[in-house]
């Protein structure tokens, strides 16, 4: 697995990274990844892959009728920055 | 960017520094602004002529098909138009922490009834996956899409390039389906108000759209025309509509065209660089934007820059009649795709798709199959196969037992003009006309109760609901005294009384003035009321103006 390239990962997320960051966070997230990495050491093979835990769920299909979210629309109330009902945000 | 393109129109253009596009650069059709388009348009079509023998356009559609469910795709919010903004908002589509989707069977159910439509396979099991890039209109950071396992793959449709783009009875091509996808809408990013006057760094969000359900319709590079486009999109369209499975409205964004086009020397086999297209919004802007598109690239090539065709995303500009470059920050995106994991597959049994199959409407493609057996000609069939409204009203009349070319020349003719002025749906017409009321006029004229003249004069109180279902057109036609004279000895006993009360005209007409007959057509029309057989009328007045004068 390559290492995590934390400019290219900051630049699609949209989020600026001081060159402090990336050479505190690149080795950090490298060791995470290299944790995980140790799975790769078991042998799977003829093992066919498990996209989920629960391999033997069927589709719930859920029946097309609107209904009201509990909580009411204070969702939208949450967001940081609004200007009358949209959302505001940064120009990308 | 879109909207100031759209504010250029002709001529505020100055404000732009750079020329907008490589076209424009290189001295080509766009840099003289101010000329009318329909100029460049004719330009653009004559270098098309002369280039067509010696390059072959490539072209490939993505269609983005909202379907028409009453709910979003993974959440119970309702997925309308127009509602006040962020008001169809709920934790799962806003993609707060800790929800879960859940998969809309609606969705699902149409989505079958389409692939199965487009005549491709759709697939028992297939999963859903992570499109994953962060925008400020995809709340969860990723689109909840079908990646390498997709509902539906290999299909096709009928295509028809209308008589009036091709000459002759139009052209019949199968266009192919690669595949079609389900899919989330992302929100709408709106740029008015405060943030569009200060033109200052930030846009607002509407996340009504974010959720909503797709189908992502991918066709094969099959294409070599922007007129063969055009006709897929609308094809495309029909089908969606025909079977209640979305309005296919491009204005309001129900339905979106993405165009992909390279272009090649005739008989080369690799492809040109591939450009997409996007921002058009309708069919007719996307023929244009193609047309546009491989005049530009025809152009690059035959000046020995085909460096200059980049893979790159362009927007058509309606304004200016143009297609440019959208500014690239970035590079080609990683959408680093992964399976789903809060879905399980969809998974679907032989009977189900049975069901469906069986539940499949009549297609746009055996309608017009139908109507050609019956005579038609291309373009009417097109016109009257277009909307599924129209088919169930003229079916309606032909089942009552009008002809085919009379019932086909008054439900084109007039009464479609009717409909589009009055604004009236064919549903709602035939509540007012109904298709037997129509079909018994019809009948009247072919029979000679009334001669089409007479049909034409009734025909606004058949439309306020005057002629009833029954018999009620011929009660209508009698009580008004419209029946047609066909009588000979009637007929005759008129000629008569307009030859003698006009000796003069008589007489020239006799000496040698044969157009003076239509005059005697109008005295007989004007003294019958209207009510004049026009076919017996002539054949009686003929023999009485050629018959010698007595002596």
């Amino acid at each position: 697995v390559a290492p995590p390239d934390v400019r290219e990962l900051a630049r699609m997320a949209h989020i600026s990274v001081t060159d402090e960051e990336v050479a505190d966070w690149g080795p950090k997230l490298e060791s995470i990844v290299e944790w995980f990495g140790q799975l790769q050491g078991v042998d799977v093979e003829g093992v066919p892959p498990a996209l989920r835990a629960d391999v033997e769920a069927q589709s719930t299909l859920r029946a097309d009728q609107v209904r009201q979210p509990q909580g009411g629309t204070d969702l939208v109330q949450q967001a940081p920055d609004r200007e009358g009902p949209f959302v505001r945000v940064p120009k990308i | 960017m879109g909207s100031a393109a759209a504010a250029a129109g002709g001529g505020v253009a100055a404000s732009r520094q750079q020329p907008h596009c490589t076209f424009a650069a290189g001295g080509g059709m766009c840099r003289q602004r101010h000329r009318p388009h329909h100029r460049r348009w004719q330009q653009q079509q004559q270098q098309a002529v002369r280039y067509k023998a010696a390059y072959e356009a490539v072209i490939g559609i993505e269609t983005h098909v909202q379907l028409g469910t009453k709910t979003k795709a993974f959440c119970s919010c309702a997925s309308e138009f127009g509602a006040e903004p962020n008001s169809n908002v709920c934790p799962v589509c806003l993609g707060h922490p800790g929800t879960l989707p859940v998969l809309n069977g609606d969705m699902v159910h149409k989505a079958v009834l389409a692939g199965l439509a487009l005549n491709a396979r759709v697939s028992l099991e297939s999963k859903f996956d992570r499109k994953q890039y962060f925008y400020p209109d995809l709340p969860k950071g990723y689109q909840i899409s079908q990646y390498d396992v997709p509902l539906c793959e290999g299909g096709w449709v009928e295509v028809v390039v209308p008589p009036e783009q091709t000459g002759g009875q139009g052209v019949v091509r199968r266009i192919g389906v690669t595949r079609a996808h389900l899919e989330e809408d992302a929100g709408k990013l709106v740029h008015g108000g405060a943030a569009s006057l200060s033109g200052s760094d930030y846009s607002l969000v509407d996340y009504n759209r974010a959720g909503v359900p797709l189908l992502e319709i991918v066709s094969e590079p099959d294409m070599r025309t922007g007129a063969e486009a055009a006709a897929y999109g609308a094809e495309i369209r029909r089908i969606m509509r025909f079977l209640g499975v979305s309005d296919g409205n491009m204005a309001e964004g129900s339905m979106r065209c993405d165009v992909n086009i390279s272009v090649r020397p005739r008989g080369q086999a690799a492809f040109g660089t591939k450009v997409e297209i996007k921002n058009m919004n309708s069919f007719n802007a996307m023929q244009r934007a193609i047309d546009f598109e491989i005049a530009r690239q025809v152009q690059l090539l035959e000046d020995g820059q085909a460096a200059a065709i980049v893979q790159e995303t362009r927007l058509w500009d309606e304004g200016q009649q143009c297609t440019y470059s959208m500014r690239k920050k970035e590079g080609l995106a990683d959408y680093r795709y992964f399976p789903e994991p809060d879905l399980p597959a969809l998974v679907l049994n032989q009977a189900y798709l049975d069901e469906i199959q069986a539940s499949m409407p009549e297609l746009p493609r055996q309608v017009r199959e139908r109507y050609l057996a019956l005579g038609l000609s291309q373009y009417d069939v097109l016109v009257l196969s277009d909307e599924r409204d129209v088919v169930a009203y003229f079916d309606a009349v032909l089942a009552a037992g009008a002809p085919p070319k009379p019932a086909t020349n008054w439900v084109m003719g007039d009464v479609m003009a009717y409909c589009k002025e009055a604004r009236l749906g064919w549903d709602a017409l035939a509540e007012r006309m109904a298709p037997t009321a129509l079909a018994e006029m019809i009948g009247l004229i072919e029979d000679g109760t009334i001669s089409g003249k007479i049909g034409k004069e009734v025909l606004p109180a058949l439309l306020a609901g005057e002629g009833g279902s029954g018999s009620g057109v011929r009660a209508m036609v009698e009580t008004r005294g419209l029946v047609q004279i066909s009588d000979p000895a009637a007929l005759a006993a008129i000629v008569d009384g307009v030859l003698s009360a006009n000796p003069k005209q008589l007489q020239q007409y006799r000496e040698g003035k044969p157009k003076l007959q239509g005059f005697f057509v109008g005295a007989v029309m004007k003294e019958s009321k209207g009510r004049a057989n026009p076919a017996e009328l002539n054949r009686i007045l003929m023999e009485q103006l050629n018959a010698s004068p007595p002596a």
